[in-house]
């Protein structure tokens, strides 16, 4: 582990660190003790030569004056010379301990040793008073004084040997130190060498995989997920780490992998689609951009001759798309785009969807041009059948009911009851049939093209009360009474006056119709928001159950039930109409009071 | 007096005849137009009631014919359906009495009264006016109503149009198909 290997050089690095100080501060001590001792061991003998000097001459002061006073004056005091005899003795022990193996040393000594002899005999000779005579007398002046200068001159040769000593331990102490220099610096030689070590070794332990993973991570940045960590060989905290990193890429490979795959059959999948939807279908970017297009795209831009662009319809509707950020959803085949292709006409129904992301970051257009060509045909052959069909049966319709009114008149001759009774109920049928031919064809009118309005300022009550009064000989039979309720001041209406007196007539009647004897229908107009004028119709009928009320407004639809006659055509005729007047027309919900409430919105004028 | 009834369907044109006929008139019939200018070539009439819609020679076809020979009989003009366009070539052939089917014999009888013996209206004169083909005089004889009701409105635009149209096929084309449900005779039970 790498811990442990730093831990184990790191160690070693300190025990060599302890280990220099302790041979250095060793190397020292020893050093300082030597030169310590020789140092004592060499000024005690210098010390000890000059001893024997002073004590030599203070001998020779004390008792060689003697000599010069007469003799026997006083007696000689012993203790003196006893006591320096024994120092001086004493001393030259020390020294000759000192000497011991130094040959020159030695020899100096014994010398020293045999002057001394001679001279303490000097003294004994003296003290004992073995001296009497002057010749004697000087003669012992003679030989002290000889001696005394020997003892000197040994004492001097002491001296400088012991200096000669010192300078050299001096000497050996410099060559001493040269070489634990040397040492020492061997020891840091060798603490570098190991920190140099450590250093590589953390190196390529440490900073190395460091590196490399910094590399292999700025690879995956990228978006290389091929890129791999080598794994240390040896069992380090890196291995993990490695394997770690390595797997992490393995993963994201694996998950890339993945994405590309979903991605790329995404792709197919809407690929298919698009090719599967027969309409054309073009895909734009916000900056106008076609992006995508599917075959039948290609196919129309080929025969159109436009290849890569929009065609001109559909690129105006889709600048007008943008000004307004709206999609563009008609339903009706009747706002169908025509195109010329090989001398045929083409009608496509463009669907323009704006779609965007969440955050709006992809925004962009998608349009898909419905061919209602077929629809356009067979609508147009629908309402050219209808108009025809009502035409032929109509033509001879009115031939029969002529006849049927003139027999009536009884001018050709008169009636039996019984004929009058069936000739009547012909009559009746064919003033039906002619009701549901003409509702028939004001379909086929309105269908063949949106009513053109002559829209403008009119009097919504006026109309309300016309159409009122039109029905009134009609409700009055059956004791139905009409109630008109205004509010005060109210603003004309925008609108086309006959064509909304139709839709209000259709309502009053249709009012009329359901509501049952004796009862009242009520026309309300009252404002409806700031922009329109609403007119109410209620009835007391029994209402349209709510099931049917979404469809009330269809083309032929007829509540199963009704009594009356009709084809269902005058509410989807009345829608019609509304729808051109930018209106509306409903039903409101039912309640306890007013079963049935039919109501108009007209844009005010 | 006479009367001819034009139509190719026997029995509105039996009818037609049978409700006309009495002890003053005379209907005949024609069922198709070419029938009918032979006829016409062969006598006077009084009255020409003729079908808008016929398989050789139509209604127009007809009176055109005639106004080529300078021959202006009054006509009424009989159709289930009629487009703008047609009504006013009609009415530039000095036709201005349209009947729309299904009629009525009460209406009938009475729309052909109203053009035998106009009544002493601005309306019967206009009318009386456009037979002859003098759009001006029509519209003059409007102008000064103060309120005109639709119906009068209507034909005032009309004749107006018509009377300075040589020039202006454009504002023919603006007339609205609407004008249609006011310009045609209507009884007096229809209102």
């Amino acid at each position: 582990m790498l811990r442990t290997r730093l831990r184990y050089a790191l160690f070693t690095l300190v025990i060599l660190l302890w280990a220099v100080s302790a041979a250095g501060l060793m190397l020292l001590n020893d050093a300082g003790e030597r030169v310590q001792s020789e140092l004592r061991a060499n000024y005690s003998v210098v010390a000890d030569a000059h001893n024997f000097r002073v004590a030599c001459s203070v001998l020779n002061n004390y008792y060689l004056t003697t000599l010069a006073e007469p003799q026997g004056e006083r007696p000689l005091d012993r203790v003196l010379f006893d006591e320096t005899r024994r120092r001086i003795e004493q001393r030259l022990e020390g020294v000759a301990a000192v000497a011991v193996g130094r040959p020159r040393w030695e020899e100096v000594v014994a010398r020293f040793r045999a002057v001394l002899e001679q001279y303490f005999e000097g003294y004994e000779g003296l003290i004992r008073g073995d001296v009497v005579g002057r010749q004697d007398r000087s003669d012992l002046l003679k030989a002290m004084g000889g001696l005394t200068q020997r003892i000197t001159d040994l004492s001097e040769n002491l001296a400088s040997l012991a200096e000669e000593r010192l300078f050299a331990a001096a000497d050996a102490l410099s060559k001493e130190k040269t070489k634990n220099t040397l040492f020492i610096l061997t020891l840091a030689g060798l603490g570098t060498a190991i920190a140099g070590l450590i250093y590589y070794q953390l190196v390529r332990q440490l900073v190395d995989p460091v590196a490399g993973l910094k590399h292999s991570i700025d690879e995956v940045k990228r978006g290389n997920f091929e890129m791999t960590v080598s794994v240390p060989t040896r069992d380090s905290e890196f291995a993990s780490l490695a394997t770690a990193f390595n797997e992490m890429a393995a993963e994201l490979r694996l998950r890339r992998r993945e994405t590309d795959e979903s991605l790329l059959r995404n792709t197919l999948v809407n690929r298919a689609l698009l090719a599967a939807i027969p309409s054309p279908v073009y895909v734009i970017s916000e900056d106008g951009e076609i992006v995508q297009l599917n075959p039948a795209a290609e196919d129309l831009n080929d025969k159109l001759g436009i290849s890569p662009r929009l065609p001109k319809k559909v690129a105006r509707l889709l600048e007008s798309c943008r000004q307004r950020d709206s999609s563009l959803l008609p339903e009706d085949p009747r706002e169908a785009l025509l195109f010329r292709i090989d001398e045929r006409e083409f009608y496509f129904l463009p669907r323009i969807f704006r779609f965007s992301s969440e955050l709006d970051e992809h925004t962009g257009w998608a349009i898909l041009l419905h061919d209602v060509s077929r629809i356009r045909w067979l609508d147009d052959m629908k309402t050219n059948m209808l108009s025809t069909v009502s035409h032929e049966i109509k033509t001879p319709l009115t031939g029969i009911r002529m006849v049927l009114h003139l027999l009536l008149e009884e001018n050709a001759g008169t009636l039996s009851e019984m004929q009058r009774t069936m000739l009547a109920s012909a009559n009746d049928d064919c003033e039906r049939l002619l009701e549901t031919l003409k509702q028939l064809l004001d379909l086929s009118r309105a269908e063949s093209g949106a009513p053109q309005l002559d829209r403008r300022a009119v009097d919504l009550l006026e109309l309300a009360q016309q159409s009122v009064s039109l029905f009134r000989p009609q409700a009055g039979a059956r004791g139905i009474r009409f109630r008109v309720a205004t509010e005060d001041d109210l603003p004309p209406v925008f609108a086309d006056n006959l064509r909304l007196s139709e839709v209000i007539n259709n309502l009053v009647s249709n009012a009329v119709k359901h509501t049952p004897d004796n009862s009242e229908v009520v026309v309300e107009i009252a404002r409806h928001g700031s922009e329109f004028l609403r007119l109410c119709v209620s009835d007391e009928g029994a209402g349209i159950p709510e099931e049917f009320q979404d469809r009330i407004f269809e083309r032929f639809f007829r509540a199963p039930g009704q009594k009356t006659d009709g084809v269902g055509l005058g509410l989807f005729i009345c829608r019609e109409i509304m729808r051109a007047h930018e209106g509306r027309i409903g039903v409101k919900e039912r309640n306890e009071e007013q079963p049935t409430v039919f109501f108009v919105d007209v844009p005010l004028a | 007096m006479k009367l001819l009834v034009v139509d190719d369907e026997p029995t509105l044109r039996m009818g037609f005849a049978y409700a006309l006929s009495n002890d003053r008139r005379l209907a005949e019939t024609a069922s198709n137009g070419r029938e009918a200018l032979a006829k016409l070539q062969e006598k006077e009439f009084d009255l020409l009631l003729v079908d808008l819609r016929m398989p050789d020679i139509d209604g127009l076809g007809v009176v055109k014919h005639l106004r080529k020979d300078g021959r202006m009989i009054p006509v009424i003009l009989c159709s289930a359906f009629i487009t703008i366009e047609r009504a006013l070539q009609a009415i530039r052939l000095g036709v201005v009495d349209f009947l729309m089917k299904p009629v009525k014999p009460a209406d009938l009888r009475e729309a052909v009264d109203t053009v035998l013996a106009p009544p002493e209206t601005p309306l019967a004169r206009a009318l009386e006016a456009g037979r002859r083909c003098r759009m001006d005089a029509a519209a003059k004889a409007l102008e000064p109503l103060a309120a005109p009701d639709p119906r009068e409105a209507a034909w005032l635009k009309i004749f107006q149009v018509l009377s300075r149209m040589k020039a202006d096929e454009e504002a023919l084309q603006r007339l609205p198909e609407r004008l249609l449900d006011q310009i045609a005779f209507r009884g007096e039970d229809a209102a």
